[in-house]
């Protein structure tokens, strides 16, 4: 397959100004495309060439395939890079771009189908002898009562097409059962238009641990360091960091194994995630695959030297890994990432949209900031609230938490709320300091301080 | 004039769609202008209305095989058809904002365009 030219960039904000930076080292062309509220964002000025693509809501722009195919059509790109959310693990999408001539930097339409489909890819992993938690064969229907009973409680009810937290409902003992599975239902309808669900045995205090992979089209499969995402508020993460302080070598060894074993069954190719949840006592259970490029890629990127988009690119170009092998899972010190999100942590992280009155971003050794965000922007309402994320790379993990509160603390941003307080706070926690943080660990920090301020779904 | 007349004047514009306000009391005057007013609201006021693309792609002055007659200088009606713009697998109308004269061409035949793209200016 020829290098690419040009690349469009089916995507906003700081993840499609990231992959605009690595297409210019290549030096490949960039094609930004943007709604009318993203006007004066930064991936539009950081891009070659800008379209504009439609109005600010994203049915209209960001996800509006035929304005985006469109808009590749018309610039002459060669290749569209998806980013994250929107059409990123959109089947349709893919084999849309594909049909259209053009690249689609990411996995092919099977492969989304058989891996980012929860139930399909859980399916995958039990075949390839992959661990997951005990649960329903597939989707549950009217015998569900059956099928939890077999599961044993607590059971975690997940929607089949979900992903982000949504749909997602626990159940710890039968007489909850019928209430959380309509509400389940009914979500995933509202949220993916589809109600299938599926039950798991709900694992209590697990730490979330991801693995990076990379494929290529001559059946290399890397597998880098594990990110450790325990720090989640309602299934959305907040912190991530790479090692995790729960895994050491011969862990990480199985756990790359295993995500090596399902790649290879599922003859995935392109850069991917495969996410297990962890229990105390060091099993793991494989949760989902992301077919795309995770927001938090940066910190794999950090402790391996990597640059993921490149590999991405490599891959889609049908070029081989630029590496292999066992070194692939060498981690050169420790690298913790913060997203700021425009929220106000004390109005129950409300978003705070408006003018970025001013921006100072920290700086200094070890500090990367991935932001489309400048002094005079203003964030719309649009989309995410996602506004910077905050990568601290030191030679070791205690190191890494006091670069993390220097540069915290230089952050300063004013005219908007940010979560830059919260993230002060994240680092003054106990257990996150002694590096046993569980999946449950922000939900009880955030709740301890206002016992009054009950949270209405603490589930969703 | 209090801190507190203050407050309730702003809390009642935000209410509705005012971006600049002028309010006199005994002798005293505040002006509140909001972030969505105008830099300059004494802006020339212009006749001409554009008709801008409604979509992203290939800007057709006629369906294939069919011709479509200068439009420069031509009287148009009000959603008079003034074209197509062309995406893979859909066609949308370009249609005049008003009713009244062609008076700027700013597109080509086969030429792209993107959303929200002024393609011509109407004088009503």
């Amino acid at each position: 397959m020829a290098e690419f030219k040009k690349v469009l960039i089916a995507n906003r904000g700081e993840i499609a100004l990231r992959v605009i930076r690595t297409l210019r080292e290549m030096g490949i062309r960039s094609v930004a495309i943007y709604s009318e509220a993203d006007r004066s964002s930064t991936h539009v000025s950081a891009a070659d060439e800008a379209v504009c693509i439609g109005p600010a809501p994203a049915g209209q722009s960001y996800l509006n395939q035929a304005a985006i195919l469109s808009a590749a059509k018309i610039t002459g790109a060669d290749a569209v890079h998806p980013g994250y959310g929107f059409l990123s693990e959109n089947a349709a999408f893919s084999k849309a771009v594909s049909e259209a001539g053009i690249v689609f930097i990411g996995p092919p339409p099977s492969a989304i189908q058989s891996l980012g489909y929860k139930s399909t890819a859980r399916e995958l992993a039990i075949r390839s002898g992959v661990p997951v938690t005990p649960g329903s064969k597939g989707l549950v229907s009217k015998d569900f009562e059956k099928a939890a009973q077999a599961v044993g409680y607590p059971i975690m009810i997940k929607a089949a097409a979900g992903g982000g937290g949504k749909g997602m409902r626990i159940a710890r003992s039968e007489g909850e059962l019928m209430h959380q599975m309509h509400m389940a239902q009914s979500e995933a309808k509202a949220g993916f238009g589809d109600d299938s669900v599926y039950f798991e045995r709900y694992v209590e205090r697990p730490r979330h641990v991801e693995i990076q992979f990379a494929a290529d089209s001559h059946g290399n499969v890397a597998a880098f360091p594990e990110r450790d995402c325990s720090m989640q508020r309602r299934h959305q993460k907040l912190v991530e960091e790479s090692p995790s302080p729960g895994v050491n070598k011969a862990l990480r060894q199985r756990l790359a194994a295993s995500a090596i074993k399902l790649v290879k069954a599922s003859g995935y190719c392109g850069v991917g995630t495969v996410e297990f949840l962890m229990t105390q006592e060091d099993e793991f259970y494989f949760m989902e695959v992301n077919t795309r490029l995770q927001v938090e890629h940066p910190v794999t990127e950090l402790v391996t030297g990597m640059d993921l988009v490149r590999e991405q690119l490599l891959i889609a170009q049908g070029g081989a890994l630029s590496r292999k092998g066992e070194s692939t899972l060498e981690v050169n010190g420790h690298c913790i990432e913060h997203r700021i999100n425009a929220e106000n942590p004390d109005a129950n992280f409300a978003p705070s949209p408006g003018t970025v009155l001013s921006w100072t971003p920290p700086g200094g050794p070890g500090i990367r900031l991935d932001s489309h965000v400048y002094a005079g922007y203003t964030i719309p309402s649009y989309y995410d609230s996602l506004i910077a994320k905050l990568i601290v790379w030191a030679p070791d993990r205690n190191s890494a938490l006091a670069r993390s509160r220097r540069a915290l603390s230089e952050f300063q941003v004013s005219g908007i709320n940010t979560t830059i307080p919260f993230h002060l706070k994240i680092l003054e926690n106990k257990d996150f300091i002694a590096g046993r943080a569980d999946t449950g660990t922000l939900l009880r920090m955030t709740e301890a301080p206002q016992p009054a301020q009950k949270e209405a779904a603490p589930c969703a | 004039m209090n801190i507190n007349e203050l407050a309730s004047i702003t809390a009642w514009m935000k209410k509705t769609d005012l971006t600049e306000l002028l309010y006199r009391k005994n002798g005293e005057s505040v002006e509140i202008r909001t972030e969505d007013a105008p830099l300059v609201s004494n802006m020339p006021s212009s006749s001409l209305s554009p008709a801008l693309s409604p979509a992203v792609g290939i800007y057709r002055a006629a369906l294939p095989g069919k011709s479509q007659a200068e439009l420069e200088g031509r009287k148009v009606q009000e959603n008079e058809l003034l074209g197509y713009i062309e995406m893979p697998g859909a066609r949308k109308q370009v249609n005049s904002p008003c009713a009244g004269t062609v008076r700027v061409v700013c597109i080509e035949d086969g030429k792209a365009v993107e959303y929200g793209q002024p393609l011509f200016f109407i004088e009503a």
